[in-house]
């Protein structure tokens, strides 16, 4: 059980503060609503590099690093498709180093031209390390461009191709900015040991006088209902073929959204899981295969994910997945194996609250998509799916016109 | 309000540590019990010396760890897979360089139907060998796949150029090696190597209570204890070539790594050289990162670490970058390198890097959970828990002259090894 406290400031900054009294650590979370879902087609990668600029100096602050390695802490950040988020680690007792950097970064930054050219060579280099210069980085491009047509889900947070990152200019970063860096379009939380009352003074202090900005009226298009399957085979030069299978599914903030992560777990989360029994061990047509739900706000994925075993055919590969999905779509799973995947979801969501790292990005999460009492609330979602609302799910979502597929080949493949 | 001006900062003197309960199972077997935490949940680390350097086989320890949970007189694989799953236990079982151990996390209700399937993990497996065939199968796969990964190329040759190609932790994996193990050498490893010794220790942590200790003696403590092993010394030869440029076509990045055997984690300089590793590329602030990253954008990101085993330890800069920049990268690490010799680390760099160790060590021992993982490296490498206090008070006394002394007897940019795949 998670206890907290909120407050709001008159500009609009909402706050949430977890007291853990058995840590002199605290953990600062400072949650954007804005990811790379909110981007221009043109402009892809946008919020993921723009979480880059804002470690390169503020109005009154040189070096945001420097400052909070001085009190001790330790920083991070990250981009998905529907937030930014930034944290920090520190000894409680100079939480207020946390409440002056971020501050100064929310009230304005530096906009410095260097820094955004070497920012522009260091996300370069980390979409060719992640993306171009390890095997099978590129599929997820090519999956999501393939299973979103409307959608800015169709690109990754890291951005369509390196020449969107090259283009950005100075004044995009300004303009995304004010747009979305105002106090009324944030979270702020903090967990560890520190006391409610001195927050909302530390806040007040330091956030108070940030001007909110305008509404943001977030007008992203809706994926149209996808009628007919598509497929795309490509070559890459990888040792081993690869297959990847998306069915789209609900948004995570949808009540079906429990059974549907269930449904992934049953099939592809461990070695007890239907794919690894089924594929892996006992008709050995792939080496490593798993399923797993994308999570996001807008509507998602559920996505199977292989590499083959050697001298085995995609289309026999593929065959095998879809054979393990019409199986589970036949009949509904026991209650045995049905308490099996949610024990093991509770004892996730029991070792994920023991760190007030995860603490404070979850109360910010769930602050930021309206549904604060899931903080306490999910091990019950989970507790109550039936096997029939899975039975359902399965069937609702396993439909081939509701699927998109890879085949991914290596060039040097003999399979054939 | 001046924000210009920063919040005034204070670092706690001292680090109150949870406190260790020593205990002893009635088979003998040690086992150090840290109690606190939020959750109701537990953690079971069991360690043996039976990691690479104690097999009589190369991957003999490894394929050992993969396959423990893979079939045991009592349980098949998928039996165990499917009742670990269902109770949401997370066991994993780990080949380091000298140690194996066994992990088990869960919520702490479930534990006394646990620990019977821990206990013929640790006691019974029995290899199958159609189980060794899908590992096998599978690990040359992966194999496969990673030779397509430039900076699993350079770690791999960086491990065979400091230790030697012979030593358990220098040979090259290949398709050979792994299909030359057999079901007997995996046996012979198990029954001679893991199964528990005078030697072997446990780690119990989380929200514990009475129940839960008499739990485990009656599972683990029931286990017979075998004679411990004499272990010999295992040299290193780090080979006599020191560049080693290997080209991969159609790569956009090249995978770096530099670096040289080092001291031993009982050294009297070695507590002091973790913090000047600390200020070279020890951590986001280090000097590396600055020139590499934050100045220069050849790279994402560029670390540098010394890393402790059992009578040793190595140091290495690890980093990808354009491939444009390679020779860029070498000459401002060798910049780097000579700039801790020649000029004093100023009063503001140390000050932060003084900080943020503390902070380090702070967050580090913060629960029970996780200062039971600090404990287990500790003891890994002979030492104990004092070990954090002298961490503490080393970074408080360290001096920039005692750095520059450091950096002048123990990194010469000259004589380390340099690996460029890409």
């Amino acid at each position: 059980m998670i206890d907290f406290n909120e407050f709001e400031l008159a500009n609009g900054l909402k706050v949430i503060v977890h007291e853990d009294t058995t840590t002199p650590i605290a953990t600062f979370n400072l949650l954007y609503n804005v990811g790379a879902k909110d981007e221009n087609e043109k402009k892809t990668g946008f919020a993921h590099f723009f979480e880059h600029f804002m470690f390169e100096g503020s109005k009154n602050i040189k070096n945001y690093d420097t400052e909070m390695q001085i009190a001790g802490g330790d920083n991070n950040a990250f981009t998905t498709n529907d937030l930014t988020n930034y944290y920090e680690t520190l000894p409680a007792s100079n939480i207020e180093t946390a409440f002056w950097l971020e501050s100064d970064r929310m009230l304005e930054l530096d906009f410095n031209q260097k820094s955004l050219d070497t920012q522009i060579s260091v996300v370069s280099e980390e979409f060719k390390e992640n993306y171009i210069n390890k095997p099978y980085g590129d599929m997820w491009h090519i999956l999501s461009d393939m299973c979103y047509t409307k959608h800015p889900y169709r690109w990754p947070t890291i951005g369509y191709n390196l020449d969107h990152i090259a283009n950005i200019k100075m004044q995009d970063t300004k303009d995304f900015f004010y747009k979305y860096y105002r106090p009324n379009n944030a979270v702020l939380t903090i967990a560890g040991g520190v006391k409610t009352s001195e927050m909302e003074r530390l806040t007040k202090k330091w956030f108070g006088d940030i001007e909110r900005g305008d509404l943001i009226v977030r007008d992203i298009p809706r994926e149209p209902k996808q009628t007919a399957a598509r497929r795309k085979t490509v070559e890459g030069n990888v040792p081993v073929d690869a297959i990847m299978i998306a069915y789209h599914i609900c948004s995570r903030i949808d009540d079906k959204y429990y059974a549907t992560d269930l449904v992934s777990d049953l099939l592809g989360t461990g070695t007890s899981s239907r794919l690894y029994l089924e594929l892996v061990q006992e008709k050995h047509l792939f080496s490593y295969i798993t399923c797993y739900v994308s999570g996001y706000d807008d509507e998602g994925l559920l996505v199977f994910d292989g590499k083959l075993s050697k001298g085995v055919s995609l289309e026999d590969a593929e065959k095998g997945i879809l054979e393990c999905i019409e199986n589970f779509k036949s009949e509904n799973v026991s209650e045995r194996e049905l308490e099996k995947v949610v024990t093991k979801t509770l004892n996730y969501l029991a070792f994920s609250n023991i760190s007030n790292v995860n603490i404070s990005f979850n109360m910010a999460y769930f602050e930021t998509i309206g549904e604060m009492g899931l903080i306490n609330g999910e091990t019950q979602k989970y507790n109550e799916v039936t096997s029939q609302q899975i039975f359902d799910v399965a069937n609702d979502i396993f439909r081939t016109e509701n699927s998109n597929t890879l085949y991914y080949k290596a060039k040097s493949s003999t399979n054939e | 309000m001046n924000r210009s001006l920063a919040p005034e900062i204070s670092m706690p003197d001292s680090i109150n540590l949870l406190d260790i309960e020593n205990i002893k199972l009635d088979n003998g077997l040690k086992v150090y019990c840290l109690d606190g935490c939020s959750e109701p949940v537990v953690n079971l680390t069991i360690v043996m010396s039976a990691g690479n350097y104690f097999q009589d086989k190369k991957f003999a320890a490894s394929f050992a760890s993969s396959l423990m949970k893979k079939g045991t007189s009592n349980f098949s694989a998928n039996d165990i897979a499917e009742k670990l799953d269902f109770l949401g236990a997370s066991l994993s079982v780990e080949a380091g360089m000298y140690l194996l151990s066994v992990s088990l996390s869960c919520l702490s209700t479930k534990l006394a139907e646990i620990l019977p399937i821990v206990k013929d993990v640790l006691n019974n497996s029995t290899f199958p060998e159609k189980e060794l065939v899908i590992e096998k199968k599978n690990r040359i796969q992966r194999l496969e796949i990673n030779k397509g990964k430039t900076n699993y190329l350079a770690s791999i040759k960086f491990n065979e150029v400091v230790f030697g190609e012979n030593h358990s932790c220098g040979y090259q994996p290949t398709e050979a090696l792994i299909n030359a193990i057999t079901r007997k050498d995996i046996l012979e490893h198990y029954e001679n190597k893991i199964k528990l010794k005078e030697s072997s220790y446990l780690l119990l942590s989380g929200d514990l209570n009475n129940d839960i200790i008499s739990l485990v003696n009656k599972e683990i403590g029931s286990i017979e204890l075998k004679e411990k092993l004499v272990s010999t010394e295992e040299p290193f030869e780090s080979s006599k070539e020191i560049e080693f440029f290997i080209e991969k076509e159609d790569s956009v990045q090249a995978s770096i790594r530099i670096g040289i055997m080092s001291i031993d984690a009982q050294h009297e300089d070695y507590l002091d050289l973790e913090i000047l590793n600390r200020i070279l590329g020890g951590f986001f602030g280090s000097r590396l990162m600055k020139n590499i990253r934050e100045e220069n954008g050849y790279t994402y990101g560029i670390y540098s670490y010394l890393s402790p085993y059992l009578g040793g330890s190595y140091f290495c800069i690890a980093t990808d970058v354009g491939v444009q920049y390679k020779e860029a990268t070498l000459n401002e690490i060798s910049k780097e390198i000579n700039r801790l010799k020649t000029d004093l680390v100023s009063d503001e760099e140390l000050q932060m890097v003084k900080n943020y160790h503390k902070g380090r060590i702070m967050k580090s021992v913060d629960g029970a959970l996780r200062f039971a993982h600090v404990l287990n490296n500790n003891l890994s490498l002979g030492l104990d828990e004092t070990r954090i206090n002298q961490q503490l008070k080393a970074v408080e006394e360290i001096t920039a002259e005692r750095l520059l002394n450091l950096a002048n007897k123990y990194l010469d940019y000259n004589k380390m090894y340099k690996i460029v795949v890409g």
